[in-house]
């Protein structure tokens, strides 16, 4: 590879030689027969002998240092004052034509065909080597240069926080690698890389990393599956045309800015009250829903990580949420909808909830003074699915979609292409999915598993595994529907069917279970 | 009418709290940390029949608070439910051993399941 490397060079230089044929001019048309002799070693611009007809005539044997004298003959025909080649001074041959000869020696006279690393579609004749090769350099240097500044960020991140360095170290090798699969064949890494991306970006989503940082994505998967369609089928088919790295950088910041941007954009099953300036998560918040009457029908009291929920029947309903040290509605978030780590914001109004839909409105508080219960906590870090990297890692989030999606509409405004177009409008379904989403959660179910009937009235008990006792316990309603929330942890549960005479009678106990969440996501079959 | 002392720094919770057990007729005494709850239990005025205690207080936390209170034979028999939102099984098990009858999370209970769990462990201790 080294040696190849440096062929344009050799190849260059014998441009450069090329004009410096050996040549005697002779006196007369006619033959000659010229006889060469050189008393002078070869360092000091020694003599030669084209002695040997298969050489090439402009390419002349370099006597070796230890022969002082060589004598020999060639012939040749000339008009007057003509050139006989064959003969060159001693003083002009030397260099130029020891650099040739070892060239011939060691490469092949086969033209060399570069790894190329872009697709340079019908390469124009006259790029020479050298400048291939060059190109070859910058690109290995280049993905070389990345991969080391993404290790060394990488290792700097392992400091700042182990947990989620192993998870974004694991993501970024595979996206660098896709990358540098897709440098070296475009047309086939197009298709690769997508796979690769894709695939990254789940496994780093479903990663207990990826899930603090972004949470349950259901909405990933259609945006990857999207995405690695629409991918295939441009390149498939043909409509994608790469031609130059910096499509390739722009088609990787909007894929990447596309999973990322929709696996942030997506609601929790639960609601969060939170600080509006720092967005931790507020402990113990007290949050009340009430009918417009003013009547209350629930109240909570927030987790450790700010969580609630109310799964009530369906109507109209206001929110208020009191914690010491703070108030409610926020000013600060007036007006907004979102912000770098909430979506679905609440600010005291009217709310309706839907049949069978749980209410997780995220409500910001203003701060107003100092709560020595979250300066306690926020020192021992006690949250439990909140991070303190939340924010941090929100905002990488954000600006990578937002590249992303500024990417595109550079793209498409100055490159109209279709491919360009495709990835606008999957920016603008999610967009516009993400502007009619309302973060309702439909209540999970206990039914009967051989009828699928639901259980009316079942009384659900969530037992901590660990220690054996009753931590939780939820009604479902008519339909057997029911919503509860604990701590992360092992639990066990047991379901209670009503009886006709009114008692309860146990039906049912679960294998101990790990809620991570500490929430059951799917319906309980008795 | 049984008492409650609610060792508790968190007005707003003081207050739900306080509101929740009058309206189910309880008489209601409320501290603002360990050291003032410690203070109260001693004094002859109060004398509650259960104890509320939160963990996480300024001054003395719940955790000492319940071992001086375990460790004074004048006090030491009052039953003490810790009322916390630590819902981690280390905190659970080191409360249940310090002596604690019952451990409880606030945000895993609505108010109205607290007083129903104050009622029972009453009720075992012979007193409602």
């Amino acid at each position: 590879m080294t040696l190849k490397r440096f062929f344009p060079v050799f190849v260059f230089l014998l441009f450069i030689f090329a004009g410096n044929t050996f040549a005697a001019t002779t006196p007369e048309t006619g033959n000659f027969t010229v006889t060469v002799s050189v008393s002078k070693k070869s360092s000091d611009g020694g003599g030669v002998m084209p002695n040997n007809p298969n050489l090439n005539p402009n390419v002349i044997p370099v006597v070796p240092p230890e022969e002082n004298i060589i004598t020999g003959e060639i012939s040749c025909t000339t008009e007057e004052g003509g050139v006989c080649p064959g003969f060159l001074p001693p003083e002009e041959i030397t260099p130029g034509q020891q650099i040739t000869e070892i060239a011939e020696e060691v490469i092949p006279v086969a033209p060399i065909v570069p790894e190329t690393v872009i697709d340079l579609t019908e390469p124009p004749a006259e790029v020479i080597s050298d400048v291939v090769d060059t190109i070859n350099n910058i690109v290995e240097n280049t993905v070389d240069n990345v991969t080391q500044f993404s290790n060394d960020v990488l290792d700097n991140i392992t400091e700042f926080s182990n947990n989620i360095a192993e998870g974004a170290a694991e993501y970024s090798v595979a996206v660098l690698d896709a990358v540098q699969n897709f440098v070296k064949d475009p047309v086939a890494g197009a298709v690769n890389i997508s796979v690769k991306i894709t695939e990254a970006t789940r496994d780093f989503v479903e990663s207990p990393t990826g899930k603090v940082i972004t949470g349950v994505a259901k909405p990933l998967g259609v945006a990857a599956g999207a995405t690695f369609v629409a991918v295939q089928t441009v390149v498939g088919t043909g409509m994608a045309t790469v031609t130059s790295l910096s499509d390739i950088y722009l088609m990787l910041w909007k894929l990447v800015g596309i999973l990322v941007g929709s696996s942030k954009r997506r609601g929790r099953p639960w609601g969060t009250v939170y600080d509006s300036v720092t967005k931790r998560p507020l402990d113990p918040a007290y949050v009340v829903a009430s009918r417009i009457t003013g009547e209350e029908v629930a109240d909570a009291i927030t987790d450790l990580d700010g969580r609630y929920g109310f799964f009530i029947p369906a109507g109209t309903y206001k929110l208020r949420a009191d914690k010491t040290n703070y108030s409610f509605p926020s000013k600060k978030m007036e007006g907004k909808n979102s912000d770098e780590i909430y979506n679905n914001i609440y600010h005291g109004e009217e709310l309706t909830a839907g049949e069978g839909e749980v209410l997780v409105e995220n409500i910001p508080l203003d701060p107003i003074g100092f709560d020595w219960n979250e300066f306690a906590k926020n020192k021992q870090n006690l949250f439990r699915i909140y991070s303190k990297r939340e924010r941090f890692w929100s905002r990488i989030f954000d600006g990578i979609y937002f590249a992303g999606l500024l990417s595109a509409f550079i793209a498409t405004l100055f490159d109209p292409r279709i491919i360009n177009f495709i990835f606008i409008a999957i920016y603008a379904l999610f967009i516009i999915h993400g502007m009619r989403k309302k973060g309702r959660k439909k209540a999970v179910s206990v039914k009967s598993a051989a009828s699928s009937l639901p259980i009316p009235f079942a009384i659900i008990k969530v037992f901590f595994a660990d220690m054996n006792n009753l931590t939780k316990v939820a009604v479902a309603d008519h339909l057997g529907r029911f919503y509860f929330l604990v701590g992360p942890g092992r639990y066990y549960i047991t379901v209670d069917e009503k009886q006709a005479d009114g008692t309860y009678k146990t039906i049912y106990k679960s294998a101990t279970m790990d809620l991570k969440h500490g929430i059951l996501d799917k319906d309980i079959l008795v | 009418m049984a008492k409650i002392l609610i060792i508790e720094d968190d007005p707003l919770m003081l207050r739900m709290y306080e509101r929740v057990f009058k309206l189910n007729k309880y008489e209601v005494e409320m501290a603002f940390d360990g050291e003032d709850g410690i203070k109260k239990l001693r004094s002859a005025e109060i004398k509650p029949d259960i104890v509320l205690l939160d963990i996480m207080m300024p001054k003395m936390s719940g955790f000492d608070a319940l071992k001086i209170i375990k460790a004074d034979d004048s006090i030491k028999d009052i039953p003490v439910i810790i009322l916390t939102n630590l819902a981690g099984k280390d905190e659970a098990e080191k409360g249940l051993k310090l002596g604690a009858i019952s451990y409880l999370v606030k945000s895993e209970h609505e108010p109205k399941e607290i007083i129903s769990i104050i009622k029972e462990n009453l009720e075992k201790a012979g007193k409602k």
